[in-house]
């Protein structure tokens, strides 16, 4: 496969490389993307892209500075990140799901000079305390974002001269400390997901329409909504879905052809078929990432809609897919085969590669990858060597080159397609009254059903496992965590398994067996 | 049915979800009072099948209160029986 980045201009700007194509291919009235009952040609796009632009230099955006935009998935969203591209400035995505604390840290330590939000979010922020701050842009209210734009002029403004190795856009990703890492990416990172995935792998048609689950400042979401879609002069959806309902309802609406889906929303739809069945009649490739797709979901699907799911996986840092399966030639509960462009190793402790077969550590080496954490010189240089990342995931590749997922190297998981850190849900149940130690584990019958959050606790002297207190653990617990990260299960145990140096042995805890042959296991178990 | 019968279902279900019997008020909305997730309804959903045999699309674009909810609970068995009268 020949370099993309190679074939690339030194000076190369990702929002004009894109909006430009598709304007010198035709694609002016082309619809670019749906909102609500509104639609956006690429004409439209690229005139609002320009406004916008306008007036982030007319606020005194310059090049290289970071604006924040925390919006759901909106056109106000689209315009902005291009719009900021295009004057080489820096677009930071945040996920609207992050709490408080969270979107505190990232306008902090991403010096957003600007942020776009809604009033309801300016409230809840307030006070914004970020030195760096020096506008606030709003959505909504009386003096829109989008009246800004109307009284642009709609006069051709030349985008910035960049680099494609400049910085282009930052995504914040979890991290094992709790503090989110901002994953920095380049002009040709974009086009790169795009060749590779987009167009080598799924065939991406211009008269495709894309409906993503997964939401713009996610890494999925942005390829699967932002750019992905205008690398083809396709169309896509821009959803405000919340819920299974939303989302059949939304296909219902839009007719998308390309579904982009998450391990949980599959599973969710298909629970509620007997309710509100899902009309996948326009849809001609389902795709699932973000977690492990466990294959008894993989194989209902098909029972349910006579469609496979092409799974894959990707991280933050390689901005989209890497590991894919194909139409026609998927293996259920695998995460596929190397994307073209990736050089996907399963290797050992010394760094050989692995026989088929045989678990290892998984490297990826690829053009995508990103240019590091954002003042994290430690953990980029931890995760990085030249063109390769290691990912942290354990995985096995089989004689047929399939690669299957078989955990994680350090404590964290995945839950409803994101990141869980057990000292998190561990700190929490602490401070319940009555328990004593805790260790939290993901549970998932070996791959055979969705993530679940496992805890095993043991009480404090005096106290007995009953289901008034496993009720009131798993209550204590929905009260302080978001409700995803709290246990599904509740195991009570005598003692919990400790490594030499008195640290919890998280594994052991992990291995069922190895706990009921050492420790009393209750029998009280959460079936909620 | 009337709207006790859905509520009292309906406060169950939430209450198996681990969300406390005093946070249950009628005008409680589920995502923003009882921070309900998307599975959250969806098990909602399914529970008011289990339980009551109707159908109710609970979708989360409109935040809903248990009032609301249990008022679709009734149209939901009302639209039921009305086409097995008619049958």
């Amino acid at each position: 496969m020949e370099s993309i980045s190679e074939q690339l201009p030194s000076i190369f700007n990702v929002a004009a490389y894109f909006l430009n194509n598709n304007l010198e291919q035709g694609n002016h009235q082309k619809i670019a993307f749906v909102h609500g009952d509104d639609t956006y040609t690429y004409d439209q796009l690229s005139c609002f892209v320009q406004r916008t632009a306008r007036s982030l230099l007319s606020l005194g955006l310059e090049r290289e500075n970071r604006i924040a935009i925390l919006l759901p998935d909106t056109p106000e969203l689209v315009f902005t990140f291009w719009g900021a591209v295009w004057i080489g400035a820096v677009p930071v995505p945040i996920n609207t799901a992050c709490n408080l604390e969270e979107v505190q840290y990232i306008l902090q330590d991403s010096r957003a000079k600007i942020l776009l939000t809604t009033q309801e979010w300016q409230e809840k922020l307030a006070p914004i305390e970020s030195q760096f701050l020096q506008h606030i842009l709003l959505k909504d209210g009386d003096n829109t974002f989008l009246s800004l734009l109307d009284r642009q002029l709609d006069k051709p403004i030349p985008c910035a001269k960049t680099s494609k190795d400049e910085p282009a856009f930052w995504l914040y990703t979890s991290g094992s400390t709790g503090k989110p890492k901002g994953v920095i990416h380049l002009h040709q990172s974009m086009v790169v997901c795009a060749e590779h995935y987009a167009k080598a792998t799924l065939n991406l048609q211009p008269n495709d329409i894309t409906y993503s689950v997964a939401k713009v400042p996610f890494a999925y979401g942005l390829g699967n909504t932002l750019y992905m879609p205008m690398a083809v002069g396709a169309t896509t959806v821009l959803s405000d879905a919340s819920n299974a309902f939303d989302i059949i309802s939304d296909i219902q609406r839009y007719r998308p052809t390309v579904f982009f889906g998450i391990p949980s929303i599959y599973a969710n739809i298909l629970a509620v078929h007997d309710i509100s069945p899902l009309d996948a009649s326009s849809v001609r490739l389902c795709v699932s990432a973000a977690e492990q797709l466990p294959e008894s979901i993989w194989q209902k699907w098909r029972e349910t809609y006579d469609r496979e799911i092409c799974e894959g996986i990707g991280t933050t840092e390689f901005l989209h897919i890497f590991l894919a399966n194909r139409l026609g030639e998927c293996k259920p509960g695998t995460s596929g085969r190397p994307v073209p462009g990736y050089d996907v190793r399963v290797v050992d402790e010394n760094g050989l590669p692995c026989p088929p077969g045989e678990i290892g550590d998984l490297l990826v080496s690829g053009e995508s990858l990103m240019l590091g954490y954002w003042n994290r010189l430690r953990e980029t240089r931890q995760a990085l060597y030249g063109n390769t990342m290691k990912t942290g995931d354990k995985y096995l590749c089989d004689a047929d080159g399939y690669f299957k997922f078989m955990g994680r190297k350090d404590d964290l998981f995945k839950v409803n397609g994101q990141w869980v850190s057990p000292l998190e849900i561990e700190d929490i149940l602490h401070q319940h009254p009555q328990v004593l130690e805790v260790a939290v584990v993901p549970e998932s019958d070996r791959g055979e059903q969705l993530t679940q959050v496992v805890a095993y606790v043991s009480l404090k002297p005096g106290q007995k496992p009953s289901s008034e207190l496993e009720t009131s653990i798993y209550k204590f617990a929905k009260q302080r965590l978001p409700h995803f990260k709290a246990p599904k299960i509740i195991y009570f145990v005598e003692h919990l398994p400790r490594t030499s140096t008195g640290k919890i042995h998280r594994k052991l805890v992990g291995s069922s067996q190895n706990l009921a042959e050492s420790f009393y296991i209750s029998e009280v178990k959460n079936t909620k | 049915m009337d709207n006790s019968k859905a509520m009292d279902t309906l406060k169950a279900i939430l209450i198996d979800l681990g969300i406390p019997k005093e946070s249950l008020h009628q005008d409680a909305l589920l995502q923003e009072d009882l921070q309900l997730d998307s599975t959250e309804i969806v098990e909602i959903a399914l529970g008011l099948k289990r339980r009551l045999g109707v159908s109710v699309k609970l979708e989360g674009r409109q935040d809903m209160t248990l009032d609301q909810v249990c008022h679709k609970v009734e149209a939901a068995i009302s639209v039921h029986s009305n086409s097995n009268h008619a049958s």
